[in-house]
């Protein structure tokens, strides 16, 4: 799987899907937002893990 | 008085917030893609001379940010009854999570990097020894964070400038 961040378009891509994700779950918990932060947290280390794959650009 | 540090201390968080996300752009949208087609003597010269410059305002500026955005809430939360579990609140301290993991970043993993690069660029050119083995791994570990601190920005901005009045303005309660 070839990393998203290797290439600015992905970052960016990512960073707009991340953040529209992130809005609609924050509107759909609007008082539960530890939950809203655990889930960024996960998605930190989904990420995290995926950029920590050896592909070099 | 009160109203008058914070906005100072919302200044000092906005003018070092530019400075390190300007400085994050700098470095993915232009130095990642110019370094590797420059010749070895100029690359060698610009991470000698305009990277060292370049780290210093840009992990400074990051922690700066982060400080004053701390004392920034602190005070909102003494300032403004009932700040503390408001909806601004809340998203405000989503996108200052992804701040707090975006310095451990710069201090934790692109700084100490970029510095063993430095270092062994430094060597290289004094010493005409052949550049470490594992400066391609350091390379890659600093490339990675900072593209993910890159990715990161774009929620961050979102909770922490656009979200408040927008949500604000949809769950207002």
């Amino acid at each position: 799987m070839k990393n998203p961040v290797d290439s600015i378009s992905g970052t960016i891509w990512s960073g707009v899907i991340l953040t529209i994700v992130l809005a609609f779950l924050s509107l759909a918990v609007s008082k539960g937002y530890n939950l809203a932060m655990l889930i960024v947290l996960i998605l930190w280390g989904v990420l995290f893990g995926l950029m920590r794959k050896p592909t070099m650009p | 008085m009160a109203l008058l540090y914070a906005a100072i201390l919302r200044w000092v968080h906005i003018l070092a917030g530019i400075t390190w996300i300007g400085l994050l752009y700098y470095f993915n949208y232009v130095q990642a893609w110019s370094f590797p087609k420059m010749e070895a003597a100029a690359r060698a010269n610009a991470t000698q001379i305009l990277l060292p410059r370049a780290l210093l305002w840009f992990r400074w500026a990051a922690l700066v940010t982060w400080l004053a955005g701390v004392l920034l809430i602190i005070s909102y939360a003494f300032m403004i009854p009932g700040y503390m579990g408001s909806s601004r609140f809340n998203l405000i301290l989503v996108g200052g999570l992804m701040g707090t993991i975006m310095l451990v970043n710069v201090w934790g993993i692109i700084w100490p990097n970029q510095k063993r690069i430095i270092e062994a660029t430094n060597n290289t050119v004094a010493n005409a020894v052949p550049a470490p083995a594992d400066q391609p791994k350091w390379a890659r570990r600093a490339f990675l964070a900072s593209r993910f601190n890159t990715l990161m920005s774009i929620p961050l901005v979102f909770f922490m400038v656009a979200a408040p009045p927008l949500l604000g303005q949809l769950t207002t309660k």
